[in-house]
């Protein structure tokens, strides 16, 4: 038996000695995007300070909006939102003091939110909180039917009703990761193989069974860029990327490309 | 920023990137692409409040922080995990043959199987040698918690840190 200090510095030396392959980190790009969201913050704190009286009449949607020079603008709402005011989430008791809590998903209605306290995953119902029995990690998506999809370590688990579903790995493949549920129990995610940037987009039925998206014809090798499923919708729609390339999936799980935003 | 200030930054983060890859590395549970991810979010916000860092008093600390939250928020948001255009820059060659040896009995394997913010007390007391409570602090948790936290991971990996020994 060793004691905590002797396997901490043991393992200090073992993280030392781990061989790390090169890092694709670039100083000149940090630079670059540094530079570009600093001059947008500027820009937006120039615009808000000069726009205090339209912020007061017109909401603030009219004064943040010119900045779309990465991405499209979104419209603004119809009407400037009011009497928003934040109401406080109770935590699930008894509670567990000092691991701190956090919210990670909404359900599409805006009822259901699922988080975790420390490791344990918790669910709220119109604010009542509930620790899910059963499971441990963290809480990744909520569907509409009140269903968490979560992960623990290698393990990918949906919890419905206090029922426990483990996802089934993809053969060959030594990893996956779930990152979306919907209210059929559907959930949207990947697989990875050989290395880790060799992922394949993949669904898994409410059964827990692990099925391949079919890949567009010509999609070619990814050439080190990933493919993986990202939402899904209530009717088993599928969004995600296969090589850099937007992708949708019908229910039917025919792939087709997505038109990307237009510069303005 | 000042062009002598600019230096200073170059200067830091060229000296830091190797330390700083590592730990990310370690904290992503040995997923490359993550890692450079969290690694180049870090750099960029340093950049952003490079004038606060230089004036503090331990940039390493005010660095490490803020590579954990990169990590944390990382895991947090699956928004983030959204990035059609930015995953260009492979490098052929290099991940290979790293990444196809799966053995399941590596340190890297085996923080991989530990919950993250495990890995991440983990990774921040004993590779980064910050004190419990800068743990704590970065983490968002109580001092109790990165105790039993790091006592539980240690636990996990004692099987294959203490074989090491007995070789």
């Amino acid at each position: 038996m060793y004691d905590n200090d002797t396997l901490g510095t043991e393992l200090r030396h073992r993280m030392l000695a781990v061989d790390v392959p090169p890092g694709g980190a670039d100083v000149h790009r940090a630079i670059a995007d540094g530079r570009h969201a600093n001059r947008r913050r500027a820009g937006l704190l120039t615009a808000a300070a000069a726009g205090v009286t339209v912020l007061a009449m017109a909401g603030a949607f009219a004064v943040l909006r010119p900045m779309p020079d990465r991405v499209p603008a979104i419209p603004p709402p119809a009407s400037p939102a009011t009497g928003c005011r934040p109401t406080p989430l109770p935590t699930p008791s008894p509670a567990r003091d000092g691991h701190p809590t956090r919210l990670s998903a909404m359900d599409p209605a805006g009822r259901i939110f699922a988080g975790n306290t420390g490791d344990q995953p918790v669910r709220w119902t119109d604010g009542e909180p509930e620790t899910l029995a059963g499971v441990r990690g963290e809480a990744v998506d909520v569907a509409a039917d009140g269903a968490v999809l979560g992960t623990d370590g290698d393990d990918l688990w949906v919890w419905r009703d206090g029922q426990v579903t483990h996802l089934e790995r993809l053969a060959g493949h030594r990893d996956a990761v779930g990152l979306a549920i919907n209210a059929k129990g559907q959930v949207a995610g990947y697989a990875a193989g050989a290395t880790l940037s060799d992922t394949v987009p993949v669904i898994w039925s409410a059964d827990g069974a692990v099925h391949r998206l079919t890949m567009p014809a010509g999609a070619g090798a990814g050439g080190g860029r990933p493919a993986m499923a990202r939402d899904i919708a209530d009717d088993g729609t599928v969004v995600g990327d296969v090589f850099g390339v937007p992708m949708r999936w019908s229910p039917a799980g025919a792939p087709g490309p997505l038109r990307g935003p237009t510069r303005t | 920023m000042r062009a002598d200030t600019q230096a200073a930054y170059v200067d830091y983060v060229s000296a830091r990137l190797p330390a700083l890859h590592r730990a990310a590395y370690l904290l992503c549970g040995g997923d490359a692409h993550r890692a450079d991810d969290i690694v180049q979010t870090t750099i960029t916000r340093l950049y952003q409040h490079w004038k606060r860092a230089a004036r503090s008093d331990n940039i390493d600390a005010y660095v490490h922080r803020m590579l954990v939250h990169a990590f944390v928020d990382e895991r947090r948001l699956t928004w983030s995990r959204v990035r059609l255009t930015d995953w260009v820059d492979e490098r052929p060659g290099d991940t290979a043959a790293h990444e196809q040896v799966d053995d399941r009995s590596s340190l890297v394997a085996a923080l991989r199987r530990l919950p993250p913010r495990q890995r991440a007390v983990l990774v921040m007391r004993f590779l980064l040698d910050r004190p419990v409570e800068e743990v704590a602090d970065a983490l968002r948790c109580s001092v109790g918690t990165v105790e039993s936290q790091s006592s539980r991971g240690l636990d996990a990996l004692r099987g294959m840190l203490a074989k090491i020994e007995e070789h």
